[in-house]
């Protein structure tokens, strides 16, 4: 069963909320307070606004030499220095904003990468495609500790990262990379030494053309993830680090090229070609063992959007040739009932649709019930 | 001179067999008179770390993403040429390694033109022609999207790097 009808919380996903005049906004994120968000451009450049859209150019920094697009950016205050790392198709740049001092580009790779994330202990890291893994770290003053962590096997192509949290048993965090056809590949991010790979996985006989990765951690298991195939399956795990069973749910009725998968709370939130789809307790359902042959109900909002990001786990950021239209998930969630005059503007031109679709949930079939765990070092130490 | 001296000998005749078909190059032209070479380097990649074109990307194939980027005009400012792979709305990935964007690069000579696809980030160590400007330019994207044979949505996710 299916059907469609429109947003009563006045969302309207082909008009954008905030707009910068005479800039193109290709990421956009949180900001450096709680109270701002963080863009990306694509001539190089980072802005800083309000969360309304208000006072905006507060920063207007442009991160590298050339007038790339920014598809990520990263930052993290210490002392006395903001740093704030930027990836580019051709570049990863760490600039360091020393207290009183014009900003200082610090380090620059030289190559491009998809993206670029921090871990807990300060790393930024960036998942550099066909170059692998760069990891960097600024240090006292204006020293860098930088990685590079090329390929060991041919083909091997990096296009996501997401850190997990604490291995109990070693005390050390967890990350993992999404390697297209090659699965998944777990790292330990140890503080003084930038990554440790722990292993390689492939589920099952099955190839999985992993396209972007994200943590569902809970108290009790730190270490769950969540992965986003390129057929639209959505793959969970709770102990990488184990021998464990893989859950795979289908999604191949939601329109669209799969983009990149999102949590927010217990609910999972695809971007694909075609629009947003939130995926309706996916992940809560997941950790309660609760997955299950049935009518799966998802919500999905036509729009074609460059990016999504979510940002102090309150808004939606979705990222429109336009312009960036926010989102507060909280309202979006509790839309439950369509006023009939709403629905009766079906046939007008509203600009958002709202689709609920019902589709069984395949039975967990036993070529999906196993990982295989390959125990042999992902990278070589560049 | 006599009659015997006219007669050629064997090995100097015409022949009347049609040229052996060098089997590399495409048999059409495109309607500006170019052709279309095929390099073993970029179709029978091993573990080479060169651009490679799926075995589901037939010849044919090939040639026309160079014929439609030549009627199109999906060049940049050094006259090379670009295209994409499409099925509807869809990209078909042309790479062996998840590409979607092929490059046929201009031979500035009257050579044989080759392309290949190429990587939609710029790698540690470039595959080809060190040093050249990352490829391509935001104004082959404008183009491509003038013409219609991409969206604004596409061509801002191939600017970040993305696959599209």
């Amino acid at each position: 069963m299916s059907d469609f009808y429109t947003s009563s919380s006045g969302i309207d996903l082909s008009a954008p909320t905030i707009s910068i005049p005479g800039q193109k906004i290709t990421w956009a994120g949180e900001g450096l307070q709680s109270d701002r968000f963080l863009f990306g451009t694509d001539n190089g450049l980072i802005l800083e606004c309000g969360i309304d859209g208000s006072r905006q150019n507060l920063h207007s920094v442009r991160v590298g030499n050339d007038d790339e697009a920014i598809n990520s950016i990263a930052f993290y205050f210490d002392e006395t220095t903001l740093h704030l790392a930027a990836s580019t198709r051709t570049d990863i740049i760490l600039n360091s904003f020393f207290m009183n001092e014009p900003r200082r580009t610090i380090w620059h790779a030289g190559f491009g990468a998809h993206g670029i994330k921090r871990t807990h202990s300060h790393w930024f890291i960036a998942p550099a495609g066909p170059s692998g893994v760069v990891a960097v770290k600024p240090g006292r003053g204006r020293k860098v500790d930088d990685r590079h962590f090329p390929p060991i096997e041919h083909a091997q192509y990096f296009c996501d990262y997401t850190t997990l949290g604490i291995d109990l048993a070693t005390g050390l965090e967890v990350s993992v990379f999404a390697c297209r056809t090659d699965g998944l590949a777990f790292f330990y991010v140890e503080p003084n030494a930038a990554l440790k790979p722990i292993r390689f996985s492939k589920v099952g006989t099955k190839i999985i053309d992993f396209i972007s990765v994200t943590s569902i951690q809970t108290a009790t298991h730190p270490l769950a993830w969540m992965g986003l195939g390129k057929g639209k399956t959505l793959h969970f795990m709770q102990n990488p680090l184990h021998i464990e069973v893989i859950e795979t749910i289908d999604l191949s009725f939601v329109p669209g090229t799969p983009y990149k998968v999102l949590r927010y709370g217990p609910h999972g939130i695809l971007l694909t070609s075609k629009g947003v789809c939130i995926v309706l307790d996916a992940v809560s359902q997941y950790h309660r063992g609760e997955f299950k042959s049935g009518k799966r109900t998802v919500r999905f909002i036509e729009t074609e959007a460059i990016d999504i990001n979510i940002a102090f786990n309150k808004w939606l950021l979705v990222v429109i040739p336009k312009g960036i239209v926010r989102m507060d998930l909280a309202e979006v969630l509790h839309v439950v009932d369509i006023p009939e005059a709403i629905k009766r503007r079906m046939n007008m031109d509203v600009g958002v649709l709202w689709k609920t679709e019902e589709e069984r949930v395949p039975v967990q079939q036993p070529v999906w019930s196993e990982i295989e765990l390959k125990d042999k070092m992902l990278v070589g130490v560049g | 001179m006599s009659r015997r001296s006219k007669r050629m000998h064997p090995k100097n005749k015409p022949s009347t067999k049609p040229p052996k078909r060098d089997h590399r190059i495409h048999p059409v032209k495109t309607l500006r008179g170019r052709t279309l070479k095929f390099t073993d380097k970029h179709h029978h990649c091993g573990k080479s770390d060169h651009g490679c074109w799926r075995k589901s990307i037939t010849r044919d194939i090939e040639f026309s993403l160079f014929q439609d980027a030549e009627t199109g005009d999906y060049s940049d400012d050094d006259g090379n040429l670009y295209n994409v792979h499409k099925k509807g709305e869809e990209f078909i990935e042309i790479g062996t390694r998840h590409e979607l964007l092929a490059i046929f690069w201009n031979p500035k000579s009257p050579v044989e033109w080759h392309g290949h696809p190429i990587w939609p980030i710029k790698t540690k160590d470039p595959l080809n022609r060190k040093n050249e400007e990352y490829k391509p330019s935001k104004a082959v994207m404008q183009r491509m999207v003038k013409q219609g044979r991409i969206s604004e949505r596409d061509a801002d996710r191939m600017r970040r790097g993305e696959h599209t």
